[in-house]
């Protein structure tokens, strides 16, 4: 089964806010420049996914829309209790997106199928106010594909539901799930051009003409599972980058949030218990700037660490070397490579007594952290962010993560 | 290493009081709200009082619950509505409120005014008050 989240963002905006019912709903993302999520009520009043804020600005007035910037906090805790839901009902679950997940069950009686994904979307509704939608076929492709047509269907599809081969027959090929837009000319040179065509391609010639992505995905779309399940991976690289909320034209704020990014870069690193061997560092103006200017270096570490002192050090020489006056900066990302699993035993040459130290100091400050929140304690460099942190103006409470936040019952 | 005496407690023991369990047996459907209001005052509530919201608990007659309103989140007493049975006594009181396709219209009893505000998809009930929590410093 493939479960996701109608319109999230805007869903979790509104669980907190029944004073907007009626009312369109709309989320920005990226420093408040394009809609990423919006609910029923906006949707019927012309907005779309993807519309520039400031081109449909006038429309929100007309409206009288409600506004709000990505709040990644509340919706990363309403997804936790969605996920802890679906973990009681289903014997395996993955998770795919924010909103998204695979459930996976052994083979079902279609009338049980669909019991259990009514029972599924009643339970996450009346414990979060969350409405999900479900699609039920045999592997995942098919699934999320039975989910698009569950939101026109009453919220659950199964794949035996209606004649499957006349809806994907109606689908362009690059609608599916695993066939991206450079793809989509690919295939259409081989006379495929909706999902129906690309389900009966030959799996022989499939597997010559296509990528192995591909000739998965024409598996898929035949019922037969090719995709594997998401096992655990650590990753071999960790970024960190944002865009400034305005252009940066001096190094100083650019040293401040070099040394944050780095800072909760390092931080997932610890988290999957690994150490880096190399860093990297990239500044950039904007796309359009006709001023424009990016540049990027790279150097291994003495030695492989986790040391956030040591890397933020690394960090700030490398962008010395690149950062030059006289641009107006807005993007910067920090890039930890070759990550390694934390070394059990110390080398030949190690002073283990400093190395004990330094172990010690990165315990202590996450252990504040944890308890005080994240920006607690930084590292020499005062934290005066309001220059540079992206732009996000209209930004709801944490209700469900801060006390400060809590909503008001009257 | 066992030196001395052994614990007369040893096979007694058990652990501490997790609090945080027995507040919120159900973390993923339990919200918290703070009271804005002196007006609750007669059903127990106190301005700044922090409250636990269960979403999962089914409402009962007389439980405490907050519906959701455009004027915001609003504290009410639940009321099943009163039933005529066959011959003609009420019987809200002793019915649990379930809601089944004909059930009678549920409605709460806002505890500030006084009012009374139907559960419908406009006002749905946001979740039972299960827990108040009231600071004496």
């Amino acid at each position: 089964m493939h479960a996701d989240a109608n319109s999230f963002y805007a869903s979790c905006e509104s669980l907190f806010r029944p004073d907007l019912r009626g009312r369109p709903v709309i989320v920005l993302t990226n420093n408040d420049s394009i809609i990423i999520s919006l609910n029923a009520q906006a949707k019927a009043d012309g907005f779309k996914r993807g519309d520039k804020f400031k081109d449909i600005k006038e429309l929100c007035g007309i409206r009288n829309a409600a506004v709000f910037s990505s709040n990644y906090t509340l919706y990363a805790d309403i997804s936790r209790r969605i996920v802890s839901i679906y973990v009681c009902l289903a014997p395996e679950v993955e998770i795919y997106s924010i909103d998204e997940c695979f459930l996976f069950f052994p083979d079902l009686h279609k009338n049980a199928c669909l019991e259990i994904a009514r029972t599924i979307r009643h339970e996450i509704r009346r414990q979060t106010g969350i409405t999900v939608s479900i699609g039920i076929a045999p592997t995942k492709t098919l699934a999320k594909f039975c989910n698009a047509q569950a939101k026109h269907a009453g919220g659950i599809f199964h794949y035996q539901d209606k004649n499957l081969d006349d809806l994907l027959e109606q689908t362009p090929a690059g609608d599916i799930w695993g066939i991206g837009w450079n793809r989509v000319h690919t295939l259409a040179s081989y006379g495929v051009r909706n999902a129906l065509q690309l389900k009966q391609f030959p799996p022989a010639k499939a597997k010559q003409k296509f990528t192995l992505g591909g000739y998965n995905t024409v598996m898929e779309l035949n019922g037969i599972r090719s995709i594997e399940k998401n096992e655990r991976t650590q990753k071999q690289n960790i970024c960190c980058s944002r865009q400034f909320g305005k252009k940066i034209y001096d190094i100083a704020s650019i040293e401040e949030a070099l040394c944050e990014y780095t800072a909760i870069a390092v931080r997932r690193m610890r988290e999957q218990k690994s150490e880096a061997k190399g860093i990297s560092v990239y500044i950039a103006t904007g796309h359009s700037d006709p001023n424009r200017f990016f540049d990027s270096r790279y150097r291994d570490l003495e030695r492989p660490t986790s040391f956030l002192p040591a890397i933020q050090t690394a960090a700030l020489g490398l962008l010395r070397n690149i950062y030059q006056d006289g641009y107006g900066f807005l993007k910067v990302m920090v890039n930890l490579h070759n990550l390694q699993p934390c070394r059990m035993q110390a080398e030949l040459f190690d002073d283990i007594q400093a190395l004990e130290k330094q172990e010690q100091l990165m315990h202590c400050m996450e252990k504040l952290a944890g308890r005080y929140g994240n920006g607690t304690l930084t590292l020499g460099i005062s934290a005066k962010k309001a220059e540079w942190e992206t732009r996000r103006e209209y930004l709801s409470p944490c209700y469900t993560t801060r006390m400060s936040d809590l909503p008001v019952l009257r | 290493m066992e030196t001395g005496f052994p614990s007369p407690a040893q096979g007694y023991e058990e652990q501490s009081i997790d609090l945080p369990r027995y507040l919120i047996p159900h973390p993923a459907c339990t919200f918290l709200m703070r009271v804005g209001t002196d007006g609750l005052e007669s059903s127990g509530l106190c301005k700044n009082d922090i409250v636990i919201i269960d979403r999962s608990i089914q409402p009962y007659h007389g439980a405490l619950t907050v519906i959701e309103t455009d004027s915001g989140f609003l504290c009410g007493v639940f009321l099943p509505e009163q039933v005529k049975t066959d011959n003609g006594h009420s019987d809200s009181a002793r019915r649990p409120a379930q809601k089944t396709a004909d059930s009678p219209p549920r409605a709460v009893v806002c505890v500030s005014n006084r009012t009374r505000i139907p559960v419908t998809d406009e006002t749905p009930l946001f979740g039972v008050i299960t827990r108040i929590i009231r600071s004496t410093i």
